[in-house]
């Protein structure tokens, strides 16, 4: 089964072993996503079907409120099908549709120009500092997660450490955070990086360094306590 | 600069070529502080893969199939966002021509429903002949010039200028000829002057009558032009007969036809007065018998309520038997006498004549050299205050006694025989003949022989001087 399929979406990126395989997955993704373009509804359901789990988390790590992340993942796709005619298969389907995707989110953070801060599951933290679950899919993923072999100490360690990056993700700016999530979230290659944000590869590729140091310095509190010996 | 960040992202990402890492691993052995930068780089690339992921919401996959399946069934063919705009703006652009076609109809109710009681009473040639006030610029038209609700409200809105104390009852000729009326330019002979109510109102205040109307939305005075006279009288009677609560009178202008010399006389002297067709006053009040055919007939009423007074309207206004029946209403307050203690002091009043009925003739050169035309000085004694005197206000022309009136305001005492005042005279309605064909003996009041004034207003007027200006 393709990695990129939405439903059987894992927590890990498909490996380089797998690349033909994804090759393959992503034929078929373009030919499902060319019956939609030709009036085939019922292949656009599919195609939906098959990204909204992706695209809502690769949205979610650039807005870091959940219900946004809805809003624009669905908004990413409606748009998605009133221009699906100007689809033209120069880069792959999920490409095409994160650039929407992706331009939205960019949009929404500058017009709000707020600082966002993101939490792991798209939960927002109550005054307890106690996750405030927004949906059941969260609480499901925190209780599965809650469930694993990990220790409560590595647990909360692992927790800390993820809300520490994405607290630091909330910093930054949009352009440094879409170069992030495209490159370690949705792992795009830098062709496909370019092809979302329409900039040259060394521009890419610079941008991608720039953004890396930034987190760091929005990191280095918690990476030099880290490092203290203690 | 761009080049060495290129380079060192690709380092730290593992796409570097061979050359490449060997040219950043050399400089990072000089640079020991550089390689814990890459380092950090490195492991900040690592905290940000190992961010878990997150499944969307379980409503959001169903809303996208539910709206791509409606899409579906609607058979939208995927229409650009531009092309749904211009869809969308349809229920807009039909929301807003009902609108305008409510609009449109509600005008067209409201134009029919208040056509009467806008339409003005319509002075045609061959009526404006035989005034011998030239009634307002706004109420003479010709037949074949139809009189605007636009031309009237303009004409209405120029007549509220101040009025100075003792200024004429009749304006001379110059502005009125002035206006932009088409009737008056078709019509100069007989429009030479125009029928100043407010002088009048004022006048009275002089003599210590105030017509202020208590009800400013009272409608004081309703001219109605009819071409079959007995039928409109009929109707007027039988609508004042079938109204309770309303006193009423009707006065025949050739019984309360009087002369009135340059000066006011007492209204004894007034009342023994009378005009005839050729010039002499033959008036016997005590027998009251007319010396010439009614020309018009006057209804003065109190207790005829603005409603009841529209719902008359109304009825009159309606075609009586293919004949015309126009209705006018003064504008509210232009005269009335609705206070009662102002009717109180008319009681003993014979009447009040605001027009031209009934006068005698009079060459215009002495209309014109009274100051105004009016038959009477500009302050009454003090002594006869309080007994109205017959205020007689007439146009530039008064050719003939008898002659169609138009304004005639009773005293209350003339409604009431023991003098009781309940209730204030509210309207008086005077009904008067659109056409000569109506008038001819035996069949309708006799019009009286009518002159129009000369274009030249001190030129000689073709008709019979008046006992004043007669040797």
């Amino acid at each position: 089964m393709s990695s990129l399929s939405g439903a059987q979406y894992e927590a890990e990126l498909p490996p380089k072993s797998e690349a033909q395989g994804a090759a393959r997955g992503r034929d078929r993704e373009t030919a499902l996503f060319l019956k939609a373009r030709a009036g085939d509804r019922s292949a656009y359901g599919q195609v939906v079907l098959l990204y909204q789990d992706r695209l809502f988390n690769a949205l979610l790590r650039m807005l870091g409120e959940t219900e946004e992340a809805r809003e624009l993942t669905q908004e990413a796709f409606t748009r998605g099908l009133e221009k699906i005619e100007t689809f033209r298969g120069e880069s792959s389907p999920y490409t095409w549709i994160f650039r929407i995707g992706m331009n939205l989110a960019i949009s929404s953070l500058r017009r709000s120009q707020r600082a966002r801060t993101f939490s792991l599951d798209g939960t927002s933290r109550g005054g307890n500092g106690m996750p405030q679950y927004d949906d059941q899919a969260a609480a499901l993923v925190d209780r599965v997660a809650s469930n694993t072999d990990e220790q409560p100490p590595q647990v909360a360690e692992r927790r800390e450490r993820h809300q520490m990056v994405l607290d630091a993700l909330s910093r930054l700016d949009a352009e440094y955070r879409a170069v992030l999530v495209m490159r370690d979230v949705e792992g795009f290659d830098y062709q496909q990086m370019a092809d979302v944000l329409g900039l040259p590869l060394g521009t890419l590729k610079s941008r991608l360094f720039r953004a890396r140091l930034a987190l760091r310095d929005e990191l280095a509190p918690y990476l030099s306590d880290k490092t203290k010996p203690k | 600069m761009e080049n060495i960040e290129a380079m060192l992202c690709a380092y730290i990402e593992g796409d570097l070529d061979a050359a490449g890492r060997a040219q950043i691993e050399k400089h990072l052995q000089d640079h020991p502080q550089h390689r814990k930068l890459i380092q950090e780089l490195t492991a900040m690339r690592e905290l940000v893969r190992g961010l878990p992921r997150v499944k969307a919401p379980m409503e959001l996959g169903e809303s996208l199939r539910g709206k791509v399946e409606r899409s579906m069934l609607l058979g939208d063919t995927g229409d650009t966002p531009q092309q749904s705009a211009r869809g969308n703006r349809w229920p807009q652009v039909f929301a807003i021509a009902a609108v305008f076609l409510l609009c449109a109809s509600l005008c067209l109710v409201l134009y029919k429903a208040l056509g009467p009681t806008m339409k003005p009473a319509v002075f045609t040639e061959g009526v404006a002949a035989k005034l011998s006030v030239a009634p307002p610029a706004y109420l003479m038209t010709s037949p074949s010039v139809p009189t605007t609700r636009e031309s009237l409200a303009a004409n209405i809105s120029t007549d509220t200028r101040q009025i100075e104390p003792g200024s004429p009852l009749i304006a001379p000729a110059g502005p009125a000829a002035s206006r932009p009326s088409t009737a008056s330019q078709q019509q100069p002979a007989v429009v030479t002057a125009q029928f100043n109510v407010e002088a009048i109102r004022q006048r009275l205040l002089n003599s210590g009558i105030d017509i202020v109307g208590a009800n400013a939305s009272s409608p004081v005075l309703m001219v109605v032009s009819s071409t079959d006279l007995p039928a409109t009288n009929a109707q007027v009677t039988q609508f004042l007969n079938d109204s309770s609560g309303i006193s009423w009178k009707k006065v025949p202008v050739n019984v309360e036809t009087k002369s009135i010399p340059a000066t006011l006389p007492s209204a004894k002297v007034a009342g023994q007065m009378s005009a005839s067709a050729d010039g002499k006053f033959n008036w016997d009040r005590e027998s009251g018998a007319p010396t010439t055919q009614p020309a018009s007939d006057v209804y003065v009423a109190k207790g005829l309520t603005p409603q009841r007074t529209d719902v008359l309207r109304q009825s009159l206004a309606v075609q009586q038997n293919g004949a015309e029946v126009q209705v006018f209403l003064q504008p509210a307050g232009a005269l009335a006498t609705t206070q009662p203690s102002v009717a109180m002091s008319l009681k003993d009043a014979d009447s009040i004549h605001l027009g031209s009925a009934a006068l005698p003739a009079t060459g215009p050169s002495e209309a014109v050299n009274s100051g105004g035309d009016l038959a009477a000085p500009t302050t009454l004694p003090a002594n006869e205050s309080s007994v109205a005197q017959p205020l007689v206000a007439s146009g530039g022309n008064r050719p003939s006694a008898g002659a169609n009136g138009i304004f005639v305001a009773n005293s209350a005492a003339a409604i009431s025989d023991n003098s009781q005042i309940l209730q204030p005279v509210n309207t008086v309605i005077v009904i008067q003949s659109t056409s000569a064909a109506a008038s001819t003996p035996g069949s309708a009041p006799q019009l009286l022989p009518t002159v129009r004034l000369p274009a030249e207003e001190n030129s000689p007027p073709a008709t019979q001087p008046s006992p004043s200006t007669q040797p």
